[in-house]
Parts: C-alpha cells; sequence; structure tokens
C-alpha cells in the first residue's frame, strides 16, 4: 500500500539521522577581530576560549526562530558561554556587540554563560534580549556599557556570579536581575540608572517541592552487542545490551524490550562537537513496556556517564500501532526521546539529564506520569496532537515548549524551571488545574488563536505568572495567579476573558496591561504590590464586578488618572464581597496564599515542605463529606479580631457537612481567631507543637481532636459539638476557654497525664463537662475551673464511676464563671454577601 | 473656443458617471459563505475586517450577519485587510469569545487590487471542533477505548489491552496498549479491521495465552470493556 508519509519520511531520513546544529560549535581556541557579521548562534563548550580582539564590532542577527537546538539556550541568536569568552577592549578600541537591525525591538538574545566565565572589558553591549545572563559560572565586567537591551544584566541561581567594575547599566527595559540569589557585586563606580521598568529587581523563586524520582535495575550480563546495523523483523531484548553505533529498526519490523533491561550507548564523537552520536533509528515499532519493579534503562556506556553520550531513541514514521516507553528512564542523552510523524505513548517515564528530554513533531503523543527533571530543556515539540497529562517537568534549564499544537494538558506541575515553566506558541490548547511554580515565567503564550486555561495555579515564578502576547479567543478562568514576582497576568495585544480568577500577592501588579480587548470580570483582585491592575496603554479596560478587597481604587489601578494619555480602567461597580474561588488542585506543592472566599469540593492535601497561608478575613467552605485539609507542611491561620478566618461548610446543614482539618506533625502551623464549624472534626492534630488562641469550635462533632503536642489552647469556645475536645495521649494546656452547650465538654479517650484544664468555663454540656474514657488510667489535673455547678463532680464521669479509670482532680475549682468575654458568632457573620 | 454643446455633453457625462466612477474607485464587496466544520451554512455569524494585521481590538468594518445560506457581503474601501468570520452565541457583536463561540482561526489576508468584488469562504469552529481538525492521527488507524474490569467489574490497574489477526498469536501480540492506571481505563490503536482482543496482567503475556474476543471495528469505539478473571487478577 502506498504511503505519502512514507515518502516523506525515506527523503527526510538521512537529515534527521545526522541533523546538525543550526549554529556553530566552536571546537577550538578562537579569536574574532575587525567586522565580524554573525547569523547564528555560537557555542564555546567547555575547554574552548573565544577571544574578542579590541576594537572589534559584533553585529548580530535578531531573527527569532521557532527552533532551538538542545544544546542552545533561547530563540534567538546567542552566544552560549560553556567555556571561556575573553573580550579585550580597551580605552582606546572599544568592543562592540549590537544587533544588525534597525529596529529597535529586534533584540538579539545576548550573551548566556551556562557554567563558562565571560570576562568582559571595555565592550558596549546594546539590543538584546538579555546582554548577559548568567545562569552558572560567573561574568566580570568592566568598563562597560550595557543598554538599549530589555534586560541588561540576569544573574540566576547561586551557582551564577556577576561582577561590575565601572560599568554603566542605562535605557534598558530593565537594568539588572539577580534571580534566585546569585553572587553579585558591583563596584561604587558602577552606575545603574535610567531602565524603565526596574533599575534592579531581585526576586527568589517559591517552587514546588518535588522529589526527582530514579529507577534503579540490577545490572546483568551483556546479552547483545550492536554496532552500526539494522535489526530483523522482530527483536527482544533483555539483560543488558550495548549499542556501538547506529542501530536501525526497519519498517515493519519490532523491538520488544523487556521489564528490567539495561540499554546502553558507547559515545561516538566524529565531529567533535561534544555529542555523541549512537542511537537508536526506529521506523518499525518499539515496544518498551517496563514494570515498577523491572524499568528499563536508557543510558550512556561512558565509565563518567555525561549529558549528550548519545544520541536518541529516533522514531520517524512509526503511526500504524503505537510506540510504547513505559517505566522506563533515560538518561545522558543528546535528545531522550525524538520523533517524528509517528504514534507514541510515554508513561511513567523518568527523562534526566539529557540536553533534551523529548522533542518531537508531526505526531500523535500521549505523555503521562513522567518526569523531566535535570535536562538543559524538559520538552519541546511542534505541529502535533499531544495528550499531556500528570507529568512533572522541573529544575530544567528550560520547562516546555510547545509550538502549534493540539493540546490537552492537565494535572502537570511545571516548576523550578530557570527559563518558563511553559510556553505555547500557536495551536489549540486547553490547560486544566496545573501548576506553574517557581520557574523564571510560569506560562507564556504566544500567537495564539484558540485557548482555555481553566483551574490552573501559577504561583511564585520570578517574573510574570502568565504573559498572553498576540493571542486572540482567550480563555482565563478559575485560576489562581498569585506571589509572583512582577505581574500575575501580563497581556499585550491580546482579547481574553478574565474571569473567576484569584490574583492576589504579586510583587507588582495583579494584572499587566499593555493593550488588551476584553473583559475583567468576576476576579477577586487583591493584595498585589502596585497595582490591582496597571494600564500602560491607551484604550479603556472594562473591569467591573471584581472584588478588590478594602482597596482604595484610585490608589489600586493605575490607568488616564494617574497618567495623562492612558486609558481609563472601569472598575464600577466594584464587589463589595469575594467570589468564592474554587480551590482547581487537589495537592498544594508550593507555598500557597488564600484570600476572599475559598471553596474546597474535596480531600486537599497540602505536602509537607509548603506552605499554606490563610489571609485574615477568608472565609473557606468545604462543600462534601469528603472535604477537608490535610496538612503535612504548615497551615498558617492567623486571623484577627475584626477579620476572622472561618472553616466551615457549604451547605451549614450540620455537623460532619465536611472533614475537617487533619494536621499530621505540620511543624510551624498556626491557628489564631478561626472559626471552625460544621465538621466531623474542626481540628484533628497528630504530632505537632502550636499554639491555638481565639478560636470558635461550633456546630461539629468534634471540635478538635488530638495526639501529643505540645498545644497551648487558650481563649477560644466550644459550643453545640457532640464533643468539644478529644484527647489522646496528649500533651495540652486548655486554659481560659469557653466550653459549653456540648454533649460532651473534654473527652479523655486514655493518656490523661500531659493535660492541664484549667481556668475554663463549662457550663450546659449536656451529658459531661469531663469525661475520662475507659482506657484512661491516669489521673487528669483538672482544677482551678468553673463547672456551670457548685457539684462539679455530677457533671465528671471519671474513676468515682468506674473504678478502672483515672480520676479527674478538680479541686479546688472556681464557684464563679470567669469574664473572658468570649463572644460567640454574630448572626450572618462567616457568610457571604 | 470651446463649444458649448460640447460643455453640455461634457457636463452631463460627468454628471451621470462620476457618481458611479467614484463609487467604484473608493468600494468594492467582499462576500462569501460561512459554514461549520461540516461544511453546513452557519446562521448569525460575522465577518471582522481589520485595516491592519492587530486583530485583537474593535473590527473596522463588519459584514452583515448570515442568515440560513449562510452569506455574507460587506462593502469595504479599497486596500489591504485582514479578515475571519466569529459566530456569538450570544449574539454580541464585541468583546472576547466564549468556549461555545465559533470562529474561523488566523485572519486571512485579502487585498482590492485590481478588484471590485472579491469572494472568500470561511469555516467557523469552536475550540473542541479545532482539535479534532487539528488531528495527527494516521487515517488508518482508529482508536478504542475501554476499562478492564475483574469478574466483579472493578477496574484492574497495572493491566493492558493486547491485540492480534490470530487467537494464538505466538511470543507478542502485534498490538498493546499501556498499563492500565487503578480506573482500569485503556487506549489501544489499531488498523481497521477484525482482531482478536483480550487482557492480561502478565508481560510477556503468558505462553498458553489466547485471545478470547473477536471484534471487528471500522471507526473510534468507545466502551470496550474487557474482563480478567479473578484468579488471574490478584
Amino acid at each position: 500500500m502506498f504511503r505519502p508519509i512514507s515518502l516523506i519520511v525515506n527523503i527526510l531520513l538521512p537529515l534527521f539521522l545526522a541533523l546538525p546544529a543550526s549554529g556553530e560549535v566552536l571546537s577550538e581556541d578562537t579569536q574574532w577581530q575587525g567586522e565580524i557579521e554573525l547569523q547564528e548562534d555560537i557555542l564555546i563548550p567547555a575547554g574552548v576560549t573565544l577571544s574578542v580582539a579590541p576594537g572589534t564590532t559584533v553585529r548580530i542577527q535578531p531573527s527569532e526562530n521557532t527552533r532551538i537546538d538542545p544544546e542552545y539556550m533561547s530563540h534567538r541568536t546567542e552566544i552560549l558561554v560553556r567555556g571561556t569568552l575573553q573580550i579585550n577592549g580597551t580605552g582606546g578600541d572599544r568592543v562592540v556587540f549590537s544587533s544588525s537591525s534597525d529596529d529597535k525591538s529586534a533584540y538579539w538574545a545576548g550573551i548566556i554563560v551556562d557554567g563558562g566565565q565571560a570576562t568582559i572589558n571595555h565592550t558596549d553591549l546594546s539590543k538584546a534580549d538579555a546582554a548577559v545572563t548568567v545562569m552558572g559560572g560567573r561574568a566580570v565586567l568592566s568598563n562597560s556599557f550595557i543598554k538599549e537591551s530589555h534586560y541588561g544584566l540576569v544573574a540566576q541561581s547561586h551557582k551564577a556570579a556577576l561582577n561590575l567594575h565601572n560599568t554603566v547599566v542605562e535605557k534598558n527595559d530593565y537594568g539588572i536581575l539577580l534571580l534566585d540569589e546569585p553572587l553579585f557585586d558591583s563596584d561604587e563606580k558602577s552606575i545603574i540608572r535610567d531602565n524603565s521598568k526596574n533599575d534592579l529587581f531581585s526576586a527568589v523563586s517559591s517552587g514546588a517541592v518535588l522529589t526527582e524520582q530514579k529507577y534503579e535495575t540490577p545490572i546483568a550480563p551483556l546479552s547483545a552487542t550492536y554496532r552500526d546495523e539494522a535489526l530483523p523483523d522482530y527483536t527482544v531484548w533483555k539483560g543488558r545490551v550495548l549499542v556501538d553505533g547506529q542501530l536501525r529498526l526497519p519498517p515493519e519490523s519490532r523491538l520488544v524490550i523487556m521489564p528490567g533491561t539495561i540499554i546502553e550507548f558507547t559515545k561516538k564523537d566524529t565531529n567533535n562537537d561534544g555529542i555523541g552520536e549512537n542511537g537508536l533509528q526506529v521506523q518499525g515499532l518499539i515496544i518498551a513496556k517496563g514494570t515498577p519493579e523491572k524499568p528499563i534503562i536508557f543510558r550512556s556506556a561512558e565509565k563518567v556517564r555525561s549529558m549528550g553520550d548519545w544520541d536518541s531513541i529516533n522514531i520517524l514514521g512509526s503511526d500504524l500501532a503505537q510506540n510504547i516507553i513505559e517505566y522506563c528512564q533515560i538518561e545522558d542523552g543528546y535528545r531522550g526521546l525524538h520523533f517524528h510523524y509517528s504514534n507514541v505513548a510515554v508513561n511513567k517515564t523518568i527523562l534526566r539529564n539529557n540536553y533534551r528530554g523529548a522533542q518531537f513533531q508531526e505526531s500523535l503523543v500521549s505523555i503521562s506520569n513522567s518526569q523531566f527533571y535535570g535536562n538543559k530543556s524538559g520538552i519541546q515539540t511542534r505541529d502535533s496532537e499531544v495528550a499531556f497529562n500528570n507529568n512533572e517537568i522541573f529544575h530544567n534549564l528550560n520547562g516546555a515548549n510547545f509550538f502549534r499544537l493540539n493540546l490537552q494538558a492537565a494535572d502537570n506541575i511545571f516548576a523550578n524551571n530557570n527559563g518558563e515553566g511553559l510556553r505555547i506558541r500557536e495551536g489549540t490548547s486547553v490547560l486544566d488545574r496545573n501548576l506553574l511554580a517557581g520557574n523564571r515565567m510560569g506560562l507564556l503564550v504566544a500567537d495564539a488563536v484558540y485557548g482555555s486555561f481553566n483551574g490552573n495555579v501559577m504561583s511564585g515564578n520570578l517574573e510574570s505568572g502568565l504573559l498572553v502576547r498576540n493571542s486572540d479567543h482567550i480563555e482565563i478562568t478559575g485560576n489562581a495567579i498569585q506571589a509572583n514576582g512582577l505581574n500575575g497576568i501580563s497581556l499585550r495585544d491580546t482579547r481574553a476573558a478574565i474571569s473567576n480568577n484569584l490574583i492576589n500577592a504579586n510583587g507588582e501588579r495583579g494584572i499587566g496591561i499593555i493593550s488588551f480587548d476584553g473583559i475583567i470580570n468576576n476576579n477577586n483582585i487583591v493584595d498585589n504590590g502596585l497595582y490591582g491592575v496597571g494600564l500602560e496603554g491607551s484604550e479603556d479596560i472594562d473591569a467591573t464586578s471584581n472584588w478588590w478587597g478594602e482597596s482604595d481604587l484610585d490608589k489600586e489601578i493605575y490607568d488616564t488618572n494617574d497618567e495623562p494619555g492612558l486609558g481609563r480602567v472601569n472598575y464600577a461597580e466594584r464587589r463589595i464581597a469575594p467570589l468564592s474561588f474554587v480551590w482547581p488542585l487537589r495537592n498544594i506543592t508550593s507555598d500557597t496564599i488564600w484570600a476572599g472566599a475559598i471553596r474546597v469540593d474535596e480531600l486537599l492535601t497540602i505536602n509537607k515542605g509548603t506552605t499554606l497561608t490563610v489571609r485574615p478575613g477568608v472565609i473557606s467552605e468545604f462543600s462534601t463529606e469528603e472535604s477537608g485539609l490535610l496538612v503535612y507542611g504548615t497551615l498558617k491561620a492567623a486571623g484577627k479580631k475584626d477579620a476572622r478566618i472561618f472553616f466551615t461548610s457549604t451547605a451549614k446543614a450540620g455537623s460532619s457537612d465536611w472533614l475537617g482539618i487533619q494536621l499530621e506533625r505540620a511543624t510551624g502551623s498556626v491557628m489564631a481567631n478561626c472559626d471552625f464549624s460544621y465538621a466531623d472534626y474542626g481540628l484533628h492534630i497528630h504530632f505537632v507543637p502550636m499554639e491555638i488562641s481565639g478560636c470558635r469550635f461550633i456546630n461539629n462533632d468534634l471540635g478538635i481532636r488530638f495526639r501529643s503536642g505540645p498545644i497551648k489552647l487558650s481563649r477560644s469556645l466550644f459550643s453545640q459539638n457532640r464533643i468539644g475536645i478529644r484527647a489522646m495521649r496528649g500533651n495540652m494546656d486548655i486554659f481560659e476557654n469557653e466550653i459549653s452547650n456540648n454533649e460532651i465538654g473534654v473527652f479523655v479517650r486514655e493518656g490523661g497525664k500531659g493535660l492541664k484544664i484549667y481556668r475554663n468555663n463549662f457550663s450546659n454540656n449536656e451529658r459531661y463537662n469531663l469525661r475520662l474514657g475507659d482506657f484512661n488510667k491516669d489521673d487528669v489535673d483538672a482544677r482551678h475551673n468553673w463547672w456551670g455547678t457548685d457539684q462539679p463532680q455530677e457533671m465528671i464521669f471519671d474513676g468515682h464511676q468506674e473504678s478502672y479509670i483515672g480520676i479527674a482532680r478538680f479541686e479546688p475549682f472556681l464557684h464563679a464563671p470567669l469574664e473572658l468575654n468570649i463572644k460567640p458568632p454574630g448572626k450572618g457573620e462567616g457568610g457571604r454577601e | 473656443m470651446i463649444d458649448s454643446r460640447l460643455l453640455i455633453i461634457v457636463f452631463f457625462f460627468l454628471l451621470l458617471w462620476a457618481p458611479a466612477r467614484i463609487s467604484a474607485a473608493e468600494d468594492f464587496l467582499f462576500r462569501g459563505q460561512i459554514v461549520d466544520t461540516a461544511n453546513k451554512p452557519v446562521v448569525g455569524a460575522e465577518v471582522y475586517v481589520f485595516d491592519s494585521a492587530n486583530v485583537k481590538r474593535p473590527a473596522d468594518f463588519i459584514s452583515n450577519r448570515t442568515g440560513g445560506d449562510g452569506y455574507f457581503r460587506v462593502e469595504l474601501p479599497l486596500g489591504h485587510y485582514w479578515t475571519m468570520a466569529i459566530m456569538r452565541v450570544s449574539g454580541a457583536s464585541f468583546g472576547p469569545l466564549g468556549k461555545d463561540d465559533k470562529h474561523s482561526g488566523e485572519p486571512i489576508e485579502i487585498d482590492s487590487a485590481g478588484k471590485n468584488e472579491l469572494s472568500k469562504d470561511f469555516t467557523v469552529m469552536d475550540l473542541r471542533e479545532a482539535a479534532r481538525v487539528n488531528q495527527k492521527r494516521s487515517e488508518t488507524v482508529i482508536k478504542i477505548s475501554g476499562h478492564i474490569l475483574n469478574d466483579d467489574g472493578l477496574p484492574v490497574g497495572m493491566a493492558y489491552v493486547l491485540a492480534d489477526q490470530q487467537r494464538k498469536f505466538g511470543d507478542m501480540p502485534q498490538y498493546l496498549s499501556t498499563w492500565t492506571e487503578t480506573d482500569g481505563s485503556y487506549v489501544l490503536f489499531l488498523p481497521k479491521g477484525e482482531f482478536f482482543i483480550g487482557a492480561s496482567k502478565d508481560f510477556p503475556p503468558k505462553s498458553d495465552y489466547s485471545l478470547s474476543k473477536k471484534v471487528g471495528f471500522a471507526n473510534d469505539t468507545t466502551g470496550i470493556d474487557l474482563i480478567i478473571p479473578s484468579q488471574t487478577s490478584p
């Protein structure tokens, strides 16, 4: 049968197998002098020095390409330094690096130092996206000018060092960005001034807490060795396989790799570019089906394994069945996975320490439950149909780059990448419930004509959480966009509907607008550093029906009222109460801040190492019996007397409407001035030292249940619960609380010797003020309380009723209630609107 | 001396000709049909016309709203334009699109040079339809999906689907799915035709394994559930 795709593939195959890098990799020490016209990227590898002679002028073509080869960093033309760059300008013979275009916005990428050393003397650098970026290694600038660039100088990560001597950084958009605590020093002669947006901006990302998984497989004896050859129709691999060449799997043939197999590739670098060429070229079908117990490993065969030792698992024109890569670990490659015109499923696979984890185009691809970490770039794809679900893309220099995809992406984490977490250009994209945290930029959407971004969390990114430019028909709904260094959302040349989002605690603007046509309605926009909405363009903006907290909107909004010539942000009518924002994710894996009103529909887990901060005044509603908070990290809910925090149910029908808040070794948690109602348990505390004060526990099955401690519980109200406080082997000081109208005030299940119950008011509890359980053998210290009666024993169940139970030591006791002044909730308090 | 009769003729000629000429010189007719992905005329759609490549703003011109035949027309001054068709469920004529609204995607450039009439048809689609149109799948392959269940009808995790043209397939069947998650759902890609299919938790499948179910597929099919007997499903 004639297949057009086969024809295309056969034409492309020779190119595909030996695809050269688009730039130039310097293979030996090199010197530039005179006039240099640079049209392609330059890579200075480790061990190689590029020297630039005095008086040299370098003009760089500012092309922006959709294709980046894995060893490069930018879409624009770049000089990438992994070795040494020595620029030797002098006072009389300066060196110039600039764009070859007269267009002011046509930037070249700049000099990027990735583990190398750049020494820059008497040099003028201009018209770059970032004149010098240090991602690792060191850049030393002396007697230089950095100007007319988007970013002047950027140093990112604690592995980066930037030193300035008598250097001027001026007339850029941003002067110097110091991200994630690089080493930086600048002498007193250096000047940073007149940069339009910021002279010096520094930020530390707040990323996700993720674990780099790693598969291990026992080493087996070598079972097969292959060189430059083709496999037969049907091949099964098991044990350990050595590939010492380019191994081809012809069309119509199949390769099945059994669980537990290790495939090792030797390094062959014929063009001396530092990148190995051995790999797999699959035109047939590959089934690499590992299991959790017996994963499959693809890696370098070298004694010291390095990134780029081998090429890739290339799959080309294989779309008549689904190629399967499951429970595999692919490391040390140039492109771990690389396919064109193919149908591939990648599941439970780890792609690490590759120049690029995966790259593909014109393919039908499912990638799920996989990790991409420690690669120069995590994944880059184009012109494909992609289901991308439940993956983690983190600790890469660049995260994910999707061009012209038909994309469905849900439940992924794009975190802690030096560049964008996710970059989408053109295509049809639907993104639901993803976390984009701790990247330099969370999500960048460019040139798209369709896009739905719903229920994602974009937080703690160094610059913007979401940047949309030159895009149309974009829907941005139900997202939490918070705690990003600059703007929550940045909009340029975009038409979109922005609604039902929580946009809070961003460093500068909640929404920064250069040009925008659309609506910004029904969002909660609060606690942003400079402005809720900052307008830099002349068009008017519809931003009605948003909740802005208590802000003075003259100050919260930057528009024509602040600078004539700008458009007007129309915010009337403003909402007087927050909208209920439905928290979209099931896990909190990065630091999170709740503001306004939050609704939770399921059991939300706060992972170890992360903090959920609940701002004063927040109303948190839980909508199902299974909903609640399970805290392994830290929960900080410090309400104020005049701005209490509410944890309650949506229905407010009765106790056990929702589960409650469970704290498991959640050290550092804080609870003050909070209300807990209609829960199975308001608080369920295991092994957490903490203080709880000023709280109210009403209409729960159990107000508080706890084990261990130590806990200080004070100035709180327990009312209308089945049991106010339930202790089990607890260490708690319970003092100055109002414990009334419960079925049982305090129940000590067992191990009550660590309790001190004093100076509380007990009253009107239906069965007992204090009930010691059948398993409690200890006496309990309960002196100096008012028991609502002069006969306290009548309302206490202890060893007086059952001899094997401990005794409640309640004498001496108070004969009148304490003036605690703890008020019950007022009518309508904690409700919305 | 100019003949007065000539002047009168010229005057009347100008009087009759000039307005038509002016109109023809400054306007041209842009028309066409708006259809959906099934090639059916779309009612209530409009064509938006912009005089620059920046189309993320209110349109400079808007056509009539289409009727049952899907035809639109709009008279435009001579020039170069960027055009797109939009159908809003709400009936509004401005602002961003909702998820059920349809549009024709990237703007289409038109130029009136040398013409007084220009025809262009548009296909509008919503996001879901655009996703279908942009599928990258080989036309010879179909997608089968369902769940792997045990005897009690409960989903089976860490299982997979096998398919082959032979009931007894030798070492390895031709087609496999990925491992299932705890919900037991699977997806399998096959060529059109008849296959024996089954499900297993063992990889490779045991040597005596035979595929029990014969099915024929001509199109994408959902809900093909497969049973793994409980004794092989620990």
